[in-house]
This record gives C-alpha cells, sequence and structure tokens, in this order.
C-alpha cells in the first residue's frame, strides 16, 4: 500500500470515528457522496485545502492524516501512562484507544 | 491536603459556578455533552468496552466516553471529566466503574469530580423545584417518582437515590433501602405491563431545560394528548400512564401539548452510538 492510500484508509477511519457517514460528509461540505468514496479508495487526489477541511470536520490532527504520526507525539506519554493505569484493559482495547489517541486534534495543529 | 468535605465543598461551588457561566437556571436539567461542546470541550463516543471515559488535556481538549455504558451513567461520566476539566486536573483514564459505589472515595482527584458530577447534574434547587413542580415530597417517595426525576436529570435511579442520601441527605436511610430495592426494570415492567430491552423515558409536561435524548429503539412515556412535530418518533399505543412512542430514526423533532403551552425537542441518535458529539443526531442520508 503506497503513502496515498494509507492516507486515504486514514480519512475514511477519522471519518467513522467522527461518526459520519459518507453521505452525510458529502451532504456537510457540499460534495458528492461518490467523491467521499473516491477519495477514500485512494482514487482521487486530495488539496492540501481539502485535507484541512476534512481534518476540521473529523476534529483530528492534519498530521495525523497526513503522516499517520502527531507533532509533539503526546500519544508517547499517554502510552507510559497507559502502561502505568491501564493494565486492567484487553490488550484490543488498549490498541483502540491509542489509535484514538493519535488521531485526535492537538492544540498545536488546528 | 483538604478533607473530603472541602473536597465536596469546593466540587459543588464549582459545580454551581460553571452552571451559572453556562446561563443554566437551577430550576433546569442539563445535557453534560451539550455543557462540554460549550465549554469548548469535544465530547466523542467510543466502543471501548473496558473504559468509561477519559479527559484528554491540551489547547483542544476532549472527552472520551464509552458508548457501550448505560444512557445514566454516560451523562454522569461525561459530567464527571468536565470536572477533571475545570479544576484542571490534566489527563485523566477512568476505568470502568462497578454500580456499588457512586463516589470514589479515596482518590481525592476522582472524589472531587464526582462530586462535581453529582452537583452538577443534580444540584439541590434543582432536585427541590423538579419535585415540587410533580407534587412529590421527599418523605413520601416512591419509585415512580425516583424514576420519573431521574429521566428528567438524565442520570440513573441508583444514582440519583444515592445522591439525595449521602449528597443531599434529604433521605433516610430505611427509605433509601426501600427503594434500592425496586430496580429501574421492575418499575418499567409496572409502567408498562412488559418488559422492555430498552430505555423507557418517563417524560411529563414539567420537563423543562433540556432536550429529551433518546437512541433509536428506546420508548418514552409521554402526557395522553402529546403531539409529535417530525418523523423521529413514532406513536405507538396508549398506555396506563400515558401515550407511549417509540424513537425509530435519528434527528431533532419536537413534542408539544396544545392545551398548556408545554414542548420540548426530541433528539434522537443511532443506537450505540460512536463518533462526534455533536453529530450524533444527525438525520440519515439515503446512500
Amino acid at each position: 500500500m503506497d503513502a496515498t492510500n494509507l492516507m486515504s484508509e486514514r480519512l475514511r477511519k477519522a471519518r467513522e470515528a467522527a461518526g459520519l457517514s459518507q453521505g452525510q460528509v458529502a451532504r456537510k461540505l457540499n460534495m458528492h457522496r461518490p467523491t467521499i468514496s473516491e477519495i477514500e479508495a485512494g482514487r482521487r487526489k486530495v488539496s492540501a485545502g481539502e485535507l484541512e477541511i476534512f481534518a476540521n470536520l473529523y476534529c483530528v490532527s492534519l498530521e495525523w492524516i497526513v503522516n499517520g504520526t502527531t507533532l509533539d507525539e503526546p500519544a508517547d506519554v499517554r502510552m507510559a501512562m497507559a502502561a502505568r493505569e491501564l493494565s486492567k484493559m484487553s490488550q484490543r482495547d488498549l490498541d483502540r484507544l491509542m489509535t484514538m489517541l493519535r488521531m485526535l486534534r492537538e492544540g498545536g495543529s488546528s | 491536603m483538604l478533607s473530603r468535605k472541602q473536597l465536596a465543598l469546593e466540587a459543588v461551588a464549582k459545580a454551581l459556578r460553571v452552571r451559572k457561566q453556562l446561563g443554566i437556571p437551577l430550576s433546569n436539567s442539563l445535557s453534560p455533552f451539550d455543557a462540554a461542546e460549550r465549554l469548548g470541550v469535544e465530547a466523542r463516543f467510543v466502543d471501548i468496552p473496558s473504559m468509561e471515559g477519559m479527559y484528554v488535556a491540551g489547547k483542544a481538549p476532549q472527552i472520551l466516553l464509552s458508548s457501550l455504558r448505560p444512557q445514566g451513567r454516560r451523562s454522569f461520566t461525561c459530567a464527571h471529566e468536565i470536572g477533571h476539566h475545570v479544576f484542571e486536573h490534566g489527563e485523566q483514564f477512568d476505568e470502568l466503574v462497578g454500580e456499588k459505589s457512586m463516589l470514589r472515595k479515596d482518590n481525592p482527584i476522582e472524589f472531587t469530580a464526582d462530586s462535581f458530577a453529582a452537583f452538577f447534574l443534580m444540584p439541590k434547587a434543582t432536585i427541590d423545584n423538579g419535585m415540587k413542580l410533580r407534587g412529590f415530597s421527599y418523605g413520601s417517595l416512591q419509585p415512580f417518582d425516583v424514576y420519573a426525576m431521574a429521566s428528567w436529570l438524565g442520570v440513573g435511579y441508583k444514582t440519583l437515590i444515592l445522591h439525595m442520601r449521602y449528597g443531599l441527605n434529604a433521605i433516610l436511610h430505611d427509605q433509601t433501602q426501600r427503594l434500592l430495592r425496586s430496580s429501574p426494570q421492575e418499575i418499567r415492567f409496572r409502567l408498562l405491563g412488559h418488559t422492555i430491552a430498552t430505555h423507557l423515558h418517563m417524560v411529563d409536561e414539567h420537563w423543562l431545560g433540556r432536550a429529551i435524548d433518546m437512541e433509536v429503539g428506546d420508548q418514552a412515556l409521554v402526557p395522553s394528548g402529546t403531539r409529535i412535530e417530525g418523523a423521529q418518533l413514532f406513536s405507538s399505543i396508549d398506555a396506563k400512564q400515558g401515550m407511549l412512542v417509540e424513537a425509530v430514526r435519528p434527528g431533532i423533532g419536537r413534542v408539544f401539548l396544545e392545551n398548556n403551552g408545554w414542548a420540548a425537542y426530541v433528539r434522537v441518535s443511532r443506537r450505540g452510538y460512536t463518533g462526534r458529539s455533536c453529530f450524533r443526531f444527525e438525520e440519515e442520508v439515503e446512500e
């Protein structure tokens, strides 16, 4: 999978984590639903401006959508906390929580 | 180090100050999810079974809430995380909490956030006002009465009883035990004459201050003769205590009575919704 596909995959994950269907996103952004579908399938290029709009709508870090990382890696701190405090969580729950925390928009990138 | 009593007093004062800051009258119940948004805190529902909630501090603070917990518990946890935010506790993770104890007394930070949550959602003046409007008195409270009050306040039945006993000192030990012997499931059965797997909201014409928030499949017992606006609610049958309506699709509608001008918004979300709190009542789009 190349970088574009990974980014389109992150766009899909961010949309789902925001609670929106492709149709709802299309309605909010005044776009056609197939456009959202093409973007998430990695078949249509996304401009920097569009990426920013998606990041704002989904309330996630733009850095995370583009690179899969966050600017100041606060997730590392959280993971240390997690190891200390979240010992009762299953590995699956912990992974899901950490994915969510990496995705969230930080003050620096909003 | 502050005593538990001092921590509780600080939490109560802060809860009342935040309500005032948001312009929420003491006569009204509130939605903590809406309150979080107005405080600039993004609330989000996630389906992670072994957590209650988490407060993520920073310039863009966020609250994560488990979509898998009962509605009253989600509401209390959201208010608890708002407590972490307004007390600037920094990042806090809240593991799954048992139902036995409402307040986590052994940890000052958690105790403060719990006390904040209890008085943010259930200030004494709000409960007193709700009771007065409904003609209830503390000394003669019945399980149905507590259930109606808990519905209006958006908290769990047991949470309200424990708050009345230990937070407000408004009911006696024996009465607390008697009320706790009835479960919400039994009360629903006695109201409807049959069991339901989903939540039953008890709505009366004294419902003030917040929208009636339901999930698809939930039912609400509303006053007889209630009119419905919007396609979110399906009116089913006349029940013993009023009219029974069911939430059928996400979106925002309204219920009202023509004879006395009472009206309330009804907001319906998907069952077990995960996503940003601000999108939970989005209407579906034909794909």
